[in-house]
């Protein structure tokens, strides 16, 4: 596995798509910076840019590089190599370097600035987390989806449903349910949905820590009266190892049975 | 040494290989035949662990194809269409398969029979399909090791690269290598290949030596045998 990380990951780095990710987060962020200028105040408008950017572009590049990688993958398989370590070792070289180019083009502006000698140096902790698990859970549904789908333009399509799934539709769906069903106590529905969604469960992670609370109103108290406390987190966490395990244990399970 | 046991592959609904058997053991040039479509290819790719068998197993050195892969440390495997990461030099990919597979023991030796010093900085996919192929012998002959794999070896080669190939395939044998190779040039097959397995309608319809081959057809070479071969097949689908 060692072998296809290092090649994988050295190949990523020097891809000009991945270097655009990291220049796109860095433009964004320091213009944010520089236009607004308060931490907790650019802190809300980063954390749209993780919680919706970050998905789409980890999805998109994913699925363009998984199928540049299939296009050879059965030359790197003939080799005295193991389909697990190689599949693992794509996987993660493409996690590593949407990390790499996230922290750098967001956690650069940031320091520069001065973040950590300010009052919001936890809140900024918990963007670079969720940004930094949302890279794992959307390469490996990249990499699902790649396996998954043979023609290239399917696979692409299938990638954008399933971000606009989770970042738009669910929204939707979710303020439908809430009109529906007004007589019933909307607190458990929004707890259990959220596991549905790991784009859902960053962003109530995040409100409930970048004390957006407040903001929110009536919704706002009520994550962080559930998702403020330990067993908030725990819940939260427990979402996150859901969606890190599937989608990497389906791409797994479909690399391990295809004929290349 | 490779053994094939009871071996079937079907894509989908097609049916590929149905329970195929047959062995090697001895040191020799064997050559794989068949019409378009006949397994060839599949028979390799299941060899190298590529294409999953749905029945039966092949065994090379004593080791399950589907089990093991330290086999492949004694087995170089030349694909019929070279598929490389895109975007690199001949130099790079080079140096791609030696980090994947470790240091090759006559890389330079190579590249100076096929001519290939000229390139060693051009991009592999604006090389010409015959220049592309030498490139592939390379990746795959570069490994001195006592077993070959090659899907149709001399397919775009120059009629003085073939030669210079054939010479080649005939040493490693003198070696004592193994060599498996699929090709549909009969006098190729006439030329070399020590032992001949016919691949039909998803089974080895015959398996002996060129002269076999010849005598069973009453031919007065490879070509004409298989021709014959195939038009009394065609004659018996036909009654
Ligand atoms: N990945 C695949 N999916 C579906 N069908 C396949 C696949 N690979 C091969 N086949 C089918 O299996 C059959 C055997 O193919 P194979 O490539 O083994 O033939 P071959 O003997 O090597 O032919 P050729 O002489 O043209 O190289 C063909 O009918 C082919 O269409
Ligand atoms: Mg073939």
């Amino acid at each position: 596995m060692r072998k296809i990380l290092q090649y994988g990951f050295i190949d990523l780095l020097r891809s000009k798509w991945m270097m655009g990710y990291g220049i796109v987060f860095f433009c964004l962020t320091s213009t944010i910076l520089y236009l607004i200028g308060d931490f907790k105040q650019v802190i809300i408008s980063m954390m749209y840019l993780v919680l919706y950017l970050i998905p789409l572009l980890s999805v998109i590049l994913g699925i363009m590089y998984g199928y540049q990688i299939r296009e050879y993958i059965a030359w790197v398989l003939s080799h005295p190599v193991s389909r697990k370590n190689v599949f693992m070792g794509y996987y993660l070289s493409l996690s590593l370097v949407l990390i790499i180019y996230f922290l750098i083009g967001m956690g650069i502006p940031f320091l520069i600035a001065g973040v950590l000698h300010s009052t919001s140096a936890d809140a900024f902790a918990f963007l670079l987390i969720a940004g930094i698990v949302l890279c794992f859970i959307f390469s490996g549904i990249a990499l699902w989806v790649v396996f998954g789908f043979d023609h290239k333009l399917l696979g692409l399509g299938m990638g954008l449903l399933i971000w606009l799934g989770m970042a738009v539709l669910y929204d939707v769906f979710f303020l439908i349910a809430v009109i529906a069903y007004q007589d019933y106590p909307l607190e458990i529905f929004a707890i259990v949905a959220s596991m549905l969604n790991p784009v859902d469960l960053s962003r109530i992670l995040l409100i409930a820590h970048l004390d957006l609370s407040a903001l929110l109103g009536y919704t706002g108290a009520v994550i962080k009266s559930f998702f403020g406390t330990n067993g908030g987190l725990i819940w939260i966490c427990a979402g996150y190892l859901i969606w890190l395990i599937i989608p990497v244990w389906r791409y797994m399970h479909i690399t391990s049975k295809k004929d290349f | 040494m490779i053994e094939i046991k009871n071996l079937s592959k079907a894509y989908k609904k097609r049916k590929v290989l149905h329970h195929i058997d047959a062995t090697i053991s001895n040191p020799g040039i064997y050559a794989v035949l068949g019409p378009n479509g006949s397994g060839k290819t599949t028979l390799m790719k299941i060899c190298m662990g590529l294409v999953l068998p749905d029945e039966g197993d092949v065994y090379i050195y004593r080791e399950s194809v589907r089990a093991s892969i330290q086999y492949r440390r004694m087995v170089s495997y030349l694909p019929q269409i070279a598929r490389f990461p895109d975007n690199l030099k001949v130099k790079e990919l080079l140096q791609l398969t030696e980090h994947l597979r470790g240091k090759a023991q006559r890389k330079e030796m190579l590249m100076e029979l096929l001519d290939l010093d000229p390139y060693m900085d051009q991009l592999f996919r604006n090389l010409s399909g015959g220049t592309q192929q030498k490139v592939n012998l390379v990746t795959c002959l570069m490994y001195d090791v006592p077993l070959y794999l090659l899907d149709e070896p001399t397919a775009a080669l120059d009629p003085v690269t073939q030669i210079r190939l054939k010479e080649f395939i005939q040493h490693e044998r003198e070696r004592g290598k193994m060599v498996v190779l699929t090709t549909h040039v009969p006098h190729l097959v006439q030329a070399i290949a020590d032992e001949i397995f016919f691949l039909l309608y998803g089974d080895i319809y015959f398996h002996g030596s060129v002269e076999q081959l010849i005598g069973a057809y009453q031919a007065n070479d490879v070509e004409e045998a298989i021709a014959r071969l195939l038009m009394y097949e065609q004659e018996k689908v036909k009654i």
